[in-house]
């Protein structure tokens, strides 16, 4: 039997090669997120890991859960170093300092979009994490170290001035050496500046303070018992750990960001791109079974039994999976390379990555996945091949046996799509985590996929005939042949539109999607925010505090309202976000819808009172008058009455509002996230603006904006993110394309004889691939067509489930035009193999057939 | 190729070939599947051209309707040389003259009786199509079966539909390589009686190859091959002359 695979194989192999890249396209794209992700955690755990070689224990804040990342860095009072140097089995204890500021060379602020700028303080050996490469340390205020990449791409030398942006403004410094990590591959765009202890604490504000403080034992004492001790003699509300344990931890923050969003998040696009090649397997095993009936009628009057047959079928599947297991396995190592390039080309310089390395396990992954995939998809081509009775072999156009349960497809297909429609739904309205909600939602959308690729067939001859309409209606005969091919067997047409209808439909999903999230943004901005300029940090960073007073004396600016925000939890462990805010100015700012409570409830806020958004105050079922209580995530807990609740979706959903007094009660944010400031009426707003961001010269990290340039930035972002995913799913419409080509060969092959026919009576070459055309067109229409309104449809229920959310449904027409049309020409591309394989055929052979 | 009132209704003949060869393969394993094949069919002429298997009927047929491209020799078709034709001009050369019945029908399965009749006027891009289709189909007494689908037909009505294909484009000739080969004789002689009227009433002319001595009999003159050559061609026999001047030739 196995012999009778492989030779069939052989026979076949154009056929053999478009099955397996089904398949292996979908292989590529999980094996490539395997290799990536490993790429990325093992960047950072060798970031981690150098930056804590030569720490035995480590000093720090205690945190709770994360609160901004290096935004709002808790510190610790500068006179704990000597406390803990003081402790016995230390033999060194130094202050550590880190902020966020970018240099600004030849006055142009110098960051990637995607890596942090990092400004450390400098620490002695062996503490230090960094080599020299060329130059010395910094000896003094004013002067600092860079990392080798910024010195090199920013044409840096020894001797050259610079300035670093800080909390208080743009310093000039001198540059005195470069430096580089120690066995670390990859540190991205990440920009890192080293300058003296007492600089960094001036730049950003932190005199007194530090952020942590590293500890070297003294010989014979263990890490772990000197960490005992130092937690011992320090106060409650610090952490002490190793600094293998650190650099663990660190690592395992970065790792399990990368494991619960990035991983699930790319891997999800392979799966898509896996269904959609088992949808061609299933197609193109379903179409060779009825092509080779005579020959399955053979195996079965020889003897074969119809396991035999049943084997045979699955034997070739097993055989293509493996294949594709094979192939997919170095492509993947190819795809992670071309994400690691989308990911530069998105996030320039963001993501730190390590070399790709080849391990069992992701290449058992591989040819597991192409083997289960591939058999899995062949199996009811392999039930129907075991149903061909022995007298196929003799008769001329046998059919097979349909099986008893076939005449209820439809019905079936209409179950699962109710099934998946009522999965969606219940995602949508589920309480629970985020991750499972998706997963449930996620199904039902594999689900009506699925039911719809079986209901299809059913409409393949009223769409045929409409997107075969104009083709029609030209010259010649090609149009009305092409549309007749293509309803023929309406079964094979369906399978094969439905692979890329998936696609398609994915991408006007999240097309709609997006635009009905632009629009729920824009809109808040809108109907939100009174004021006329935005003023935010780049790259998401605060924006230093002393700017906000030169916003406000600028002239033009009548009002200015600057919002500090922390994290906090319930004590239930309700996350929310706490803004602070200067409760007049937010009063006027700041137009709210009020569920309870006024505008005056906010212009009147006391230190102890909150005006709290609704779903927040619905989900711990706080009223006005009652108490919150919130913990920080340093461990403090601050305690407001509620003075009214407003509702927006949007900018301050499930937040809690508190005035700067009473934010500053327990929060320990210092700088704001985002000002906004009123310009004075009469004043042109793009005038004023020009004399903010004027204003803002000491401050590059700030940037001013109108709110229109606001909406048109925040657009932009969801743009460059649907980009990201276009690039994903745009794999699928590709594997759906290899479907199409598959499919088309096979039917010019069964049609050879009616091709000669053709060519015989008059039709010319060119006729003949326009026909071809035509058909492969009238395919992928069908695909594009139905792909777009499943894809509406789904974010139509979305919208409805995500109204609460503020989520509105819009649908742009001009993309979902260019999807149709994208169909369209890759049913043309699909085309031009298998009509140049038609063409070729010449028509004697054809007549020979007989 | 020739201009338009030459193609139809001129006075040479219908088709005709010089010193028509066509081999295939190389060197030792060469057949000569035709050889110095010269022969003329004028208009109006129903020819049946008879001969063992593997004599080269079908290729011949093949040739003369530019289906196949002869080694040596010429052919020339309503007045038009084939050789230097492009593919392009030889397609539409074989649209506006010639007419073809295969053994197998060779209709499209999916599409009614009708539009494979149809077929030939709408890859040409012609107008007026359903007057004319119309008119074949009564021609070849198919008006009532005209919506059905090839498969809900029976062999000799297939056939008649794909006699209907191959006159509705009004050809100098219609090529047929064993009509009857698939019928029964009852729908047999109904395929020969319409070429025959086809001949006779609408001055076609028809090259038929058969193996069977009483439809070429029908025919106005037998052409006899052997081995790729011209072994007799003779006007006016009847059925048992033919079946000994096959006899003669074929001891099998
Ligand atoms: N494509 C080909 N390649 C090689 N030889 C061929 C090819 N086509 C035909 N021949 C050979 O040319 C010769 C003539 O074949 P042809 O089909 O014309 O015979 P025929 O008279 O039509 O026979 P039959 O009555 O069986 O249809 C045969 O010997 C055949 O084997
Ligand atoms: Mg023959």
């Amino acid at each position: 039997m196995i012999r009778l695979i492989l030779a069939g194989l052989r026979q076949r192999k154009l056929r053999a090669a478009l099955t397996a890249i089904a398949i292996l396209l979908g292989v590529a794209m999980v094996t490539g997120t395997l290799v990536l992700t490993s790429q990325i955690t093992r960047a950072f755990d060798e970031i981690f890991q150098a930056a804590n070689s030569g720490v035995d224990v480590r000093v720090s804040p205690r945190v709770d859960f994360e609160s901004g990342g290096l935004r709002n860095v808790p510190t610790l009072p500068e006179s704990m170093v000597q406390q803990v140097q003081g402790v016995d089995g230390v033999k060194k204890a130094v202050p550590e300092l880190a902020a966020l500021g970018s240099p600004v060379v030849n006055g142009e602020y110098v960051q990637s979009t995607g890596a942090p700028s990092f400004v450390f303080s400098l620490t002695p050996d062996p503490f230090r994490a960094t080599q020299l490469a060329s130059g010395s340390y910094p000896a003094k205020s004013g002067q600092v170290a860079v990392n080798e990449g910024l010195a090199s791409s920013q044409g840096l030398s020894i001797g050259s001035r610079l300035g670093i942006a800080t909390r208080t403004g743009v310093k000039q410094v001198t540059l005195t050496g470069t430096v580089t990590f120690a066995n670390v591959s990859s540190i991205g765009g990440t920009t890192i500046v080293i300058a003296t202890k007492e600089d960094v604490q001036r730049w950003f504000g932190l005199e007194g303070r530090v952020n942590s403080i590293a500890v070297q034992a003294q010989p014979g004492v263990s890490p772990q018992a000197l960490a005992r001790r130092i937690s011992a003699a320090l106060p409650r509300g610090v952490e002490v750990r190793t600094g293998q344990q650190d650099a663990a931890d660190q690592a395992k923050q970065t790792t399990e960001a990368i494991n619960t969003f990035l991983r699930p998040a790319l891997l999800a696009f392979g799966v898509i791109a896996l269904f959609v090649g088992a949808f061609i397997i299933f197609n193109t095993f379903s179409i060779t079974v009825a092509q080779r009936l005579r020959e399955l009628g053979l195996l079965r009057t020889i003897g074969a039994s119809r396991r035999q047959v049943m084997a045979s079928v699955v034997g070739e599947a097993f055989l293509i999976g493996l294949l594709a297991g094979v192939i997919g396995l170095f492509a993947g190592y190819g795809f992670a390379a071309l994400l690691v390039w989308v990911f530069d080309v998105l996030l320039p310089g963001g993501i730190p990555v390590a070399s790709a390395e080849l391990s069992v396990g992701i290449a058992l992954t591989a040819l597991l996945v192409g083997v289960l995939v591939s058999v899995i998809a062949a199996v009811i081509p392999a039930v129907r091949a075991s149903r061909v009775p022995p007298v196929a072999a003799l008769r001329e156009g046998a059919e097979i046996p349909r099986g008893r349960l076939s005449r209820f497809s439809p019905v079936f297909s209409g179950l699962i799509a109710a099934v998946g429609i009522v999965l969606i739904v219940l995602g949508l309205r589920s309480e629970s985590a985020a991750t499972q909600r998706l997963l449930v939602m996620a199904v039902g959308a594999l689900l009506v996929f699925i039911a719809m690729g079986g209901l299809l067939r059913y409409l393949v001859p009223a769409l045929a005939r409409a997107i075969g309409w104009p083709l029609e209606r030209l010259p010649g005969a090609s149009g009305s042949l092409a549309r007749q091919n293509a309803t023929r067997n309406p079964a094979r047409t369906a399978a094969t539109a439905a692979a890329l209808m998936i696609g398609i439909g994915l991408v006007a999903f999240v097309a709609v999607f997006a635009q009905g999230l632009k629009a729920s943004v824009t809109g808040a901005i809108d109907t939100t925010l009174r004021g006329d300029l935005i003023i935010s940090g780049k790259s998401f960073q605060a924006i230093p505090q002393a700017s906000v007073a030169a916003v406000r004396a600028t002239p033009g600016v009548s009002d200015v309202v600057a919002v500090l925000t922390d994290p906090a939890r319930t004590d239930a462990g309700t996350r929310t976000t706490v803004f602070g805010l200067d409760p007049s100015a937010a009063a006027r700012g700041l137009a709210f819808e009020w569920v309870d409570g006024s505008s005056d409830s906010l212009r009147d806020l006391t230190p102890r009172e909150a005006v709290v958004e609704q779903s927040f105050a619905d989900t711990v079922g706080a009223t006005v008058g009652e108490e919150v209580r919130l913990r920080t995530g340093g461990g403090g807990t601050g305690v407001y009455r509620v003075a009214g609740i407003f509702r927006d979706r949007i900018l301050f959903e499930d937040g809690v509002i508190v005035s700067q007094a009473g934010f500053a009660r327990a929060f320990s944010a210092r700088d704001p996230i985002f000002v906004l400031a009123a310009v004075d009426p009469g004043q042109d707003p793009v005038e004023v603006k020009d004399a903010v961001a004027k204003a803002l010269t000491p401050f590059p990290v700030a940037e001013v904006r109108t709110n229109a340039e606001y909406r048109d930035e925040i657009s932009s972002r969801v743009d460059s993110i649907l980009y990201l995913l276009y690039v994903l799913l745009a794999m699928s419409v590709v594997i759906s394309l290899f479907g199409i080509v598959n499919t088309l060969v096979l039917s010019i092959t069964e049609r050879t004889r009616e091709i000669g026919m053709l060519r015989a009576i008059g039709l010319t070459r060119s006729q003949l691939r326009r026909m071809v055309r035509y058909e492969s067109v009238i395919t992928s229409g069908i695909g594009g067509v139905i792909g777009i309104i499943i894809g509406v449809a789904l974010a139509w229920v979305f919208s409805l489930g995500l109204e609460d959310e503020g989520i509105v449904f819009r649908i742009p027409w001009l993309q979902l035009l260019i999807f149709l049309v994208v169909a369209v020409l890759a049913g043309v591309l699909a085309a031009v193999l298998p009509a140049r394989r038609a063409a070729k055929l010449d028509p004697l052979d054809a007549l020979h057939y007989e | 190729m020739g201009d338009a009132t030459a193609t139809n209704g001129g006075t040479g003949p219908a088709v005709s070939s010089e010193a028509l060869g066509r081999r295939y393969g190389k060197g030792e394993a060469a057949i000569d599947a035709l050889a110095d094949v010269t022969i003329a069919f004028p208009r109006g002429q129903f020819a049946a051209v008879m001969g063992p298997s593997g004599s080269g009927k079908s290729t011949l047929l093949h040739c003369l309707a530019g289906l196949d491209r002869p080694t040596s020799g010429a052919v020339t078709i309503d007045g038009t040389p084939l050789a230097g034709l492009s593919d392009r001009d030889l397609t539409v050369l074989r649209r506006s003259s010639i007419g073809f019945i295969f053994q197998s029908f060779n209709l499209l399965p999916m599409i009614s009786a009708r539009e494979n009749v149809a077929l030939p006027l709408r890859i040409a891009g012609e107008g007026g199509v359903d007057d004319r289709v119309d008119a074949v189909l009564a021609d070849v007494g198919l008006s009532d079966r005209a919506g059905h689908r090839p498969a809900e037909l029976s062999g000799g009505q297939q056939q008649r539909v794909a006699i209907a294909r191959a006159l509705v484009t009004e050809p100098t000739v219609i090529f047929a390589d064993e009509p009857t080969g698939n019928l029964d004789s009852a729908s047999g002689q109904e395929i020969l009686d319409l070429l025959r009227r086809a001949v006779d009433e609408r001055g076609r002319t028809v090259v038929m190859v058969t193996h069977d001595p009483r439809a070429a009999s029908v025919a106005d003159r037998v052409v006899l091959l052997s081995d790729g050559r011209v072994v007799m061609d003779r006007l006016g026999m009847d059925a048992d002359q033919v079946y000994d001047a096959v006899r003669t030739l074929d001891p099998a």
